[in-house]
């Protein structure tokens, strides 16, 4: 039997996981295309792609749910969808839909059930406020048109209940043609017809003949389930979180790393939450917290991240205990779990709760961080040989304050030292430290630590560091120095700590070291996988990588190793023009 | 239908031109980017890097008797490649956040994932792309070695090896169902 027979069937079964792809949007296609002939003919290398972003992003934002709708579906049906599929074949929890609504009967309609009309999703979501600063709605509707060749798609915003139940308070339409397809929308609250804050505003859509003097309808789709609550018109600058998720890196794993209290059972999971940080904020912070309530008692953990002005997602990994859950895998409904965005005032140094609108509950718990990244040979600029430490820290305020880095070698003063004065929230700062590495053999294992003072503790980080690692003849290589369990208790969370050696040669502008991981658990079938990548500068270095999660087992040799964990370390060089070279070397762990 | 090679030269003397290779690859190369960010905004920067780059270096670029495609695939690589270097890689967002029992959904809607996209995510890296170049790309022997900058050869072996070790992990998992269901 040929390889290819022997595996044909599996073959299929592979073409038919490809996830679907939406096609690219014809008027952005011609317009990159017209940009790249107009940049051919002028011989200028530059064009700019962030008008189309301005135009497509919140399009985009729109789509993202649907694509990854669109992807699942094609994984469970095998098969490749209609742009427009009925609304039996969505994912309730990740496009809501309606049925749709009976037809208006004093409509006219030509051969009922030929048209139809069905809003598929929105940006916000129904129940999210609109105002202060979101003044616009983006709808997206599904339609199929039989009764003619053309028709208007008409939606509206109207209040929904009160005195002012029924005015409109905003519109927007748009031709469609004879057949299926899908049309998004967006609808402005901006102009006077806004109404009081606090009511709630319903929308609805409908099809109708083009010349609508005799109102003839073909379909309409709205129910009370498309309402946002009105908040108050206030500063469009201020920040807000689109979209929040809780999403499993697959099934929750037990954690059984040995350094929790003994007989805990946790389970791991991973939050990702979107934000947009915007306006007069350059610095802000996301919460997460979650608790669980139950009869015997209650349990509840938060955890932040520092964010930066605009927009984007985090991941917060988490170790859950196991009454969070009813069974391996699944959340019990009594879990609850909630975001918080909020704005960093430098002048006050104080935080801002800009997401939910109402005001913080309590004070954010943002742990204050200190890690070293990376080391590297380098000289300052009389040529002396210098170490250069990167480090990255997170602290609850911006004031003024230092980092403390050293060298040392396990006697009581250390090699060399420097202060670093520290002024943001959050940074990544390079520090030089003078020291000549060639007055130590190859094998003297030293030590870089970094020391910083938080609020109520010292923050301490380091980094061991040999010698040869720094100092040897390897070049273009890249190699495993050590790895460590890391589990943080205050914030629920826990990391492999993997420590690579490199030296790229000089002869690339720059380089990048990209990882990827895979985990898994044969017992429990679980598992997770990602990657990354760090830009390096020519030279010898020590880099620091964080693989979340994983079971450390020991090996018959004393050797500790994640339970299940597969790791690929790639070192590429970079050329002067930013293209990158083949892969220089691989490292492959286990 | 011009052939591709005369179309290449054609546009590497008479820019103009290249507007013909665009047309032919650009809803494939910005599918492979989506693909593979889950973004359409990233996919998007990753297409106009793609031709952008693949523009400036028309000179450059030498036929190897395969597809100006493989070498828009490699150059899409790269730059998505850049994408992960510029931020952390994360898990693309699958909806809203409203209530505990969606996360029930969403796990559920995991765990009864098709078994072999599951098993193709369970590989490692190197051999989901290989597979995900052939199977989901359709890309030949010949362009996937342009892509991964390797042999045609060495193309085969890969592939051959990743579908054994898919083989395997679907084995695997029909082993577990088969145990959970006499449990």
């Amino acid at each position: 039997m040929s390889p290819t027979e022997e595996y044909q069937d599996l073959e299929e079964r592979l073409r038919q996981t490809r996830p679907r792809a939406e096609a690219m949007p014809p008027a952005l296609k011609n317009r990159l295309r017209n940009q790249l002939l107009q940049q051919a003919s002028e011989k200028q290398p530059r064009f700019n792609f962030s008008p189309l972003r301005v135009a497509f992003g919140a399009l985009a934002l729109l789509m993202i749910p649907l694509l990854y709708w669109v992807w699942q579906s094609s994984l469970h049906n095998g098969g490749a969808l209609s742009a427009v599929t009925r609304p039996d074949t969505v994912e309730p929890a990740l496009v809501y839909t309606i049925t749709p609504t009976p037809e208006d009967e004093s409509a006219v309609t030509a051969e009922p059930p030929a048209d139809w009309v069905e809003i598929r999703s929105s940006f916000p979501t129904p129940g999210m406020p609109l105002g202060m600063g979101r003044d616009t709605l983006w709808v997206m509707v599904a339609h199929e048109l039989s009764s003619a060749e053309e028709a208007q798609l008409r939606m509206q915003l109207e209040v929904a209940a009160g005195p002012d139940a029924g005015r409109i308070v905003a519109t927007s339409s748009a031709q469609v043609g004879r057949g299926p397809g899908t049309t998004t929308l967006s609808l402005s609250l901006a102009g006077e017809a806004v109404p009081e804050e606090g009511v709630s505003l319903r929308l609805s859509a409908e099809l109708q003949a083009v010349n609508g003097e005799s109102g003839q309808s073909y379909a309409t789709a709205g129910s009370d389930e498309h309402s946002w609550p009105l908040m108050g018109q206030g500063d469009a600058s201020l920040g807000r979180i689109p979209s929040a998720l809780v999403m499993g890196n697959g099934v929750p794993e037990p954690y059984e790393d040995g350094m929790l209290a003994p007989g805990a059972s946790n389970y791991q999971v991973e939050v990702v939450v979107a934000y947009d940080l915007g306006g007069a904020y350059d610095e802000g912070m996301v919460t997460l917290a979650y608790s669980l309530e139950t009869d015997s008692g209650s349990s509840s953990g938060a955890t932040s991240s520092h964010v930066e002005s605009g927009s984007g997602t985090i991941t917060f990994p988490l170790l859950l205990e196991a009454d969070f859950f009813i069974s391996e895998g699944k959340l019990r409904p009594g879990v609850e779990m909630w975001i918080e965005l909020m704005g960093y005032d430098p002048a006050s140094s104080e935080y801002v709760s800009l997401y939910p609108f109402e005001a913080s509950q309590a004070p954010p718990t943002l742990q204050e961080r200190l890690e070293i990244q990376s080391v590297n040979l380098g000289e300052d600029d009389s040529g002396n040989p210098t170490l250069l430490i990167t480090i990255w820290y997170e602290r609850k305020t911006g004031q003024e304050s230092a980092v403390l880095l050293t060298l040392e070698d396990g006697s009581p003063a250390p090699i060399a030292s420097v202060t670093h004065p520290i002024r943001k929230l959050r940074d990544n700062v390079s520090v030089a430290l003078p020291v000549d590495l060639n007055a130590y053999t190859a094998d003297m294992l030293l030590r870089v630590a970094v020391t910083m003072e938080g609020e109520a503790n010292t923050l301490m980080d380091e980094l061991p560091l040999l010698v040869g690692s720094l100092t040897g003849d390897r070049v273009d290589e890249v190699w495993l120095v050590s790895i460590a369990s890391r589990v943080d208790e205050v914030r629920g969370t826990a990391q492999q700590e993997v420590i690579l050696g490199y030296n790229l040669s000089e002869a690339h502008a720059a380089g990048m070291i990209t990882h990827d991981w895979e985990q898994r658990t044969p017992s429990t079938g679980g598992g997770g996988g990602g990657g990354g990548g760090m830009p390096i500068e020519p030279g010898t270095g020590t880099l620091r990588l964080m693989v979340p999660f994983g079971r450390v087992i020991e090996s018959a040799d004393g050797a500790r190793w994640p339970d299940g964990l597969h790791l690929r370390v790639v070192l590429m060089g970079q050329s002067g023009d930013g293209s990158f070279s083949d892969e220089l070397f691989v490292l492959e762990l286990p | 239908m011009e052939d591709e090679a005369s179309l290449v030269e054609r546009a590497r003397q008479d820019p103009q031109a290249f507007a013909a290779l665009y047309d032919r690859y650009v809803e494939r190369i910005y599918a492979y980017a989506q693909r593979e960010t889950g973004e359409l905004l990233m996919a998007q920067d990753v297409v106009s890097a793609t031709f952008e780059k693949a523009l400036s270096h028309m000179n450059r670029y030498e036929w190897r008797g395969t597809s100006f495609g493989a070498w828009l695939y490699r150059i899409a690589r790269n730059e998505i490649m850049m994408v992960r270097r510029k931020q952390r890689w994360t898990v693309p967002l699958l909806g809203e956040w409203t209530s505990p029992s969606q996360v029930e959904q969403e796990v559920q809607a995991r765990q009864e994932r098709d078994h072999t996209a599951m098993a193709l995510d369970r590989l490692r890296p190197r051999d989901r792309e290989v597979l995900r170049l052939r199977y989901h790309e359709e890309l030949t022997h010949d362009e996937i070695g342009e892509v991964l900058a390797c042999s045609s050869k060495n193309v085969a072996v890969r592939l051959h090896r990743a579908l054994k070790r898919l083989k395997r992990e679907l084995l695997r998992q029909e082993r577990e169902v088969q145990f959970d269901v006499a449990n």
